[in-house]
């Protein structure tokens, strides 16, 4: 005999203690950027790196390391954090899959794809051409990246109504495979000239943002950020299921196209731009609701930026400490993080297992 | 639907019984992955006549007579930009001339790789090694090369043709064993850019195709490559070409050395980005030494290691704290253009125009670059350019390797968003 349960509305938010952890995320951002700032192959002290904030025109050597190089991928680190945060939450209520994020899922192999196609389209066209990708690397490879992941978020959508979170998880797994597969039979044939331009790219990082690229990365991602705030209080609904969603009046169709057209909103100009980084959406909106004790959307999308800022930010100053011969990779140092939270969601998560 | 019924139960085995088992299956695994080639120590000394080498050091020669030489190869496997991770590997050749009867390989020839001399059919998988056997006059002679990036023409139409098979994409991955086999090669000329590919050492030589495993890129001294020019004369039976090719280009070190020592000491770097803020430069060892030869000091010079990589990993805070004011800066030809325009502002070689990446003598749409071919044993075209790019008042003759790359260069190109 089959029970059917009914639906519990998601708790809501109690306001202090969201505000709390608003506030002490906050508080460790600002730390970690601090640290970010003061500390590297370099160190600066952090009364100079306040002066240095303080007055952009200073000329000293490192007043430049600090503004030319620092801030941006700092403050790169913190937009790009942020986006694969909240993209992690609307992910993972459109699916209702607690392992759902846009690299689990296969949107940065698709992100992945779409760069190697474009890198190899160019050098079959010729050196002229993968030296106008060069050159215009911003523009051609955004394109190409944000045309991958919107194919894998539409693939993954699809599929993601049909099968279910395990399921879904490992044929995620299996897409990135699959495109990481190509992709190295792409890249086999671009030659030496096409392989530097995209292991350039594929290799995850924050610090090859310049400013000039700022305003396309930073505009992309607010218009995502505004999209997941609309879709928030719909999203509530569907958490409970798509036939409750829709005797609230939702429309779920079109609620999951904004959500999904958010999540590549926030997915694709980081992945262009800072190449696949992984984990942190995935991560993130765990912290979230352990920090504010509910699922619903709208409280967790500020506590997703800020706990998400600071997953990027920590990462990249681990990657940038003064290592000997080597630097460590930005994924690695997620993964370290990210993987042990994997496998115990998978272990533990009452979803995971009501879904295996 | 049923469930399988549960297997019989066992005798549980206690932990520490457990432990000991697993203990012994671990040891087994890291046994069995290993390396497998033999890194034992040759067995002692050859009695006979050191053949000279003036700046190897990876490699020495014992004439014994008859035209019979033993060669000891010794050298520390790095990969590329760190450090040597495992065992010297070393390796004891006895180079046999046809018309004589091979000796007993007893004693200190025991273990002895036997190849017998001169060679006509060689196998090689890096393109130095293509260069040196253009330079002997015998390219004929090549009968597989590592990928279809030659440089030269007439090898590469070989290739292109099918008429030279391929063991491999570059010398980046072991050879592809077997397409060596069917190559009846008397020799394999082999690079290792990997300690892990001195596994297929003994795979190959059991098919009865002798390796000669060159360490080039292991030699402390840039002349050092050139002298296994000579090392490939001995095989070859091409002896003076090798001795008059050495003698020519050390000739030619000797003279652009001496022209640069007579102006001032400049400063540069040799660096080239590679994403993120990494950027790979030439720190040590070989390329440190061609640099000081150009009258050069090095800004992110490190000491000498022969068990570490000529280049390591730098970050640009690094090159903005050390290298800010270097006069000159060369770049790789594999480096990605770097796009922020305030970090380069702060460079003096930037702003000063003198910034020169070695793309010159390059045929992109194959991935050939005669930097990394002939550039290997031809010392003194490098030399040649890093002397005019430091002191352009006493050379005048055209760049051959470097071609400008600072702003005049970036200024062709289309302008970015």
């Amino acid at each position: 005999m089959t029970t059917l349960a009914l639906p519990r509305t998601p708790s809501r938010a109690r306001p202090a203690r969201w505000l709390l952890g608003s506030a002490a995320l906050g508080l460790a951002v600002v730390g970690a950027a601090l640290a970010s700032l003061s500390y590297g192959q370099v160190a600066i002290p952090l009364g100079e790196v306040v002066a240095g904030l303080l007055d952009p025109s200073a000329d000293s050597t490192t007043a430049r390391i600090l503004h030319d190089l620092r801030l941006p991928r700092v403050g790169t680190a913190l937009v790009a954090g942020a986006a694969l945060g909240i993209a992690g939450v609307l992910m993972q209520a459109l699916l209702r899959n607690p392992v759902a994020d846009a690299w689990s899922l296969g949107l940065l192999a698709g992100g992945q794809l779409g760069v190697a196609l474009t890198v190899a389209g160019a050098a079959f066209a010729g050196p002229a051409a993968l030296q106008f990708l060069e050159v215009f690397r911003g523009v051609s490879l955004t394109a190409g990246a944000a045309v991958g992941v919107a194919v894998a978020a539409v693939a993954v959508l699809w599929l993601g109504r049909r099968v279910g979170a395990v399921t879904l998880l490992v044929v995620g797994l299996m897409l990135t495979f699959t495109a990481q597969g190509v992709v190295s039979v792409v890249m086999h044939f671009a030659g030496r000239a096409g392989g530097r331009v995209f292991s350039g790219w594929n290799d995850g990082t924050f610090a090859s943002v310049v400013p000039a690229e700022w305003p396309l990365l930073v505009g992309v991602v607010v218009a995502g950020v505004v999209l997941a705030g609309a879709c928030a209080k719909p999203l509530n609904s569907l958490l409970l299921g798509e036939t409750y969603a829709k005797s609230l009046g939702t429309h779920v169709g079109r609620l999951r196209a904004l959500a999904m057209a958010a999540t590549i909103l926030l997915v694709a100009p980081v992945t262009a731009f800072c190449g696949p980084v992984t984990f942190i959406g995935l991560i993130v909106p765990h912290v979230a609701r352990a920090v504010a004790k509910t699922a619903r959307i709208g409280p967790l999308l500020p506590l997703a930026a800020l706990a998400g800022a600071l997953l990027a930010v920590a990462a990249d100053f681990v990657v940038h400490l003064p290592w000997d011969q080597h630097f460590l990779h930005l994924n690695a140092v997620l993964a370290l993080v990210g993987a042990p939270v994997v496998i115990a969601l998978l272990m533990f998560s009452p979803t995971m297992r009501g879904l295996r | 639907m049923t469930m399988p019924a549960p297997a019989p139960s066992t005798p549980l085995r206690s932990p520490r019984w457990t432990l000991r088992l697993g203990a012994v299956a671990l040891g087994l695994a890291l046994a069995a992955c290993g390396p497998a080639s033999d890194t034992e120590a040759p067995a002692g000394d050859v009695a006979g006549t050191p053949v000279p080498m003036a700046h190897a050091t990876t490699f020495s020669v014992t004439d014994l007579g008859e035209g019979v030489r033993v060669v000891d190869m010794r050298a520390s496997v790095s990969s590329w930009g760190g450090a040597a991770d495992g065992p010297e590997q070393q390796a004891r050749l006895a180079l046999v001339p046809l018309a004589v009867e091979v000796p007993a390989l007893t004693g200190p020839l025991a273990g002895a790789t036997v190849v017998r001399t001169p060679v006509e059919r060689v196998a090689v998988n890096y393109t130095p090694f293509e260069a040196m056997l253009s330079v002997l006059g015998v390219a004929d002679r090549l009968v597989a090369v590592g990928g279809t990036t030659s440089y030269d023409d007439a090898v590469y139409a070989r290739v292109a043709s099918g008429e030279l098979p391929q063991i491999g994409y570059g010398w980046h991955i072991p050879p592809a064993i077997d397409v060596l086999a069917t190559t009846e090669a008397d020799v394999l000329l082999m690079a290792l850019a990997d300690l892990g590919h001195a596994e297929a050492i003994p795979r190959i030589e059991a098919m009865g195709i002798p390796v000669v495993p060159m360490f080039l890129d292991a030699e402390p001294h840039y002349l050092g490559r050139v002298d296994y020019v000579r090392l490939v004369g001995m095989l070859t039976d091409r002896e003076a070409e090798a001795d008059s090719f050495v003698t020519m280009v050390t000739a030619e070190v000797d003279r652009l050395t001496a022209l640069a020592a007579s102006q001032p000491t400049r400063s540069l770097m040799w660096a080239w980005y590679s994403g993120g803020d990494r950027w790979g430069a030439a720190v040590r060892n070989a390329e440190a030494r061609l640099l000081r030869d150009a009258n050069g000091r090095l800004a992110l010079e490190q000491p000498d290691d022969p068990r570490l990589d000529a280049r390591m990993e730098v970050g640009t805070e690094r090159i903005l704290a050390d290298a800010a004011d270097v006069a000159c800066w060369v770049q790789d030809s594999h480096g990605e253009p770097y796009r922020n325009e305030a970090v380069l502002q702060r460079l003096r070689a930037w702003r000063e125009g003198c910034v020169y990446a070695a793309t010159g003598q390059t045929k992109p749409r194959r991935n050939a670059y005669d930097f990394y071919e002939m550039g290997a044993i031809r010392p003194d075209y490098l030399l040649g350019d890093l002397v005019k790019m430091l002191h352009p008042e006493v050379r005048p003759e055209p760049f051959r390797y470097l071609v400008p790359a600072g702003p005049e260069a970036a200024a062709l190109l289309p302008a970015a968003p």
